[in-house]
């Protein structure tokens, strides 16, 4: 009685297994292949199906701007060390804080208008259709555009602070 | 347990092993307790491993057994390369993204 029960058992996990297996095998496979990808324009040629000249007009405009970008780094990490350090003193919100605060605020008003105006670069040299999409999918990921709770949020309802 | 029942049928048999000359002495109340047995194994296969067994013995036939081997691996090597695909292009794009945002990256840990 018992031994057809444990063969049955013993078959499932035998099946249990290879079905892993595989289904690792064939994740790491994948991967691995996408591996050589490491070129962050590698996923824009691919996402995009973008043509060798389309793509050395895209490469040119992303050299450019990575001086910028990495500029825009420095100053914002900057200011957020000031921040924190203001902050340590723990006495509450001091004007030091007020204004370390507001100058992040302008700063990241300043990312965000030279990353737009990098995407819009960008979105030119790729055929309309392409552009568009990439431009859509760059304002949701890096300015926080209809997504998150703010999409969600009923405006209609009324918002009263205690 | 239910007492044994001699089918009359047997009466043949039952006639030749009392004529027999037996040079063993055979234990008490041996005849009911070899039908006893008789009875119970041929019980047996009514009970809960009635399905189990046919079941058992036909996924172990080979041709079954390597049919579905090989349909549970090739969905498995399928499945998997689907998942490592969407999660290897979701890393590309997240790549590229924090390439060209500074705000993504100085928050980055």
């Amino acid at each position: 009685m018992k031994r057809p029960l444990l063969l049955l058992i013993a078959a499932f996990a035998l099946a249990g297994g290879a079905f892993g297996l595989c289904y690792f095998a064939g994740s790491r496979v994948c991967v691995w292949r996408a591996a050589p990808q490491t070129n962050a324009l590698g996923w824009l040629q691919q996402e995009f199906h973008l043509d060798a000249v389309e793509m050395a007009r895209i490469s040119a405009l992303h050299e450019a701007y990575k001086p910028v970008c990495q500029a825009m780094c420095d100053r914002l990490a900057a200011k957020k060390r000031e921040l924190v350090q203001a902050l340590a003193a723990k006495s509450g919100v001091t004007p030091e804080v007020e204004r370390s605060l507001s100058e992040i605020g302008a700063l990241r008003a300043e990312c965000q208008t030279k990353m737009l105006r990098h995407f819009q670069e960008v979105a030119r040299s790729m055929p309309a259709p392409q552009g568009e999409r990439y431009l859509a999918e760059m304002e949701r990921a890096t300015l926080g555009l209809s997504i998150g709770h703010e999409a969600g949020m009923d405006m209609s309802a009324s918002h009263e602070h205690p | 347990m239910n007492s044994p029942t001699p089918d009359p049928g047997d009466e043949p048999l039952r006639r030749l092993l009392r004529d027999a000359d037996l040079k063993v002495d055979l234990p008490p109340r041996f005849r009911e307790s070899v039908w006893s047995r008789i009875d119970a194994a041929s019980r047996q296969p009514s009970g809960k491993s009635g399905w189990l067994e046919p079941l058992v013995a036909l996924l172990f036939r080979p041709a079954i057994a390597m049919a579905g081997l090989t349909i549970l691996m090739i969905a498995g090597g399928l499945l998997g390369a689907q998942s490592g695909r969407a999660g290897a292009d979701q890393e590309a794009r997240a790549r590229y993204v924090a390439s060209v945002s500074p705000l993504i990256r100085v928050s980055a840990p």
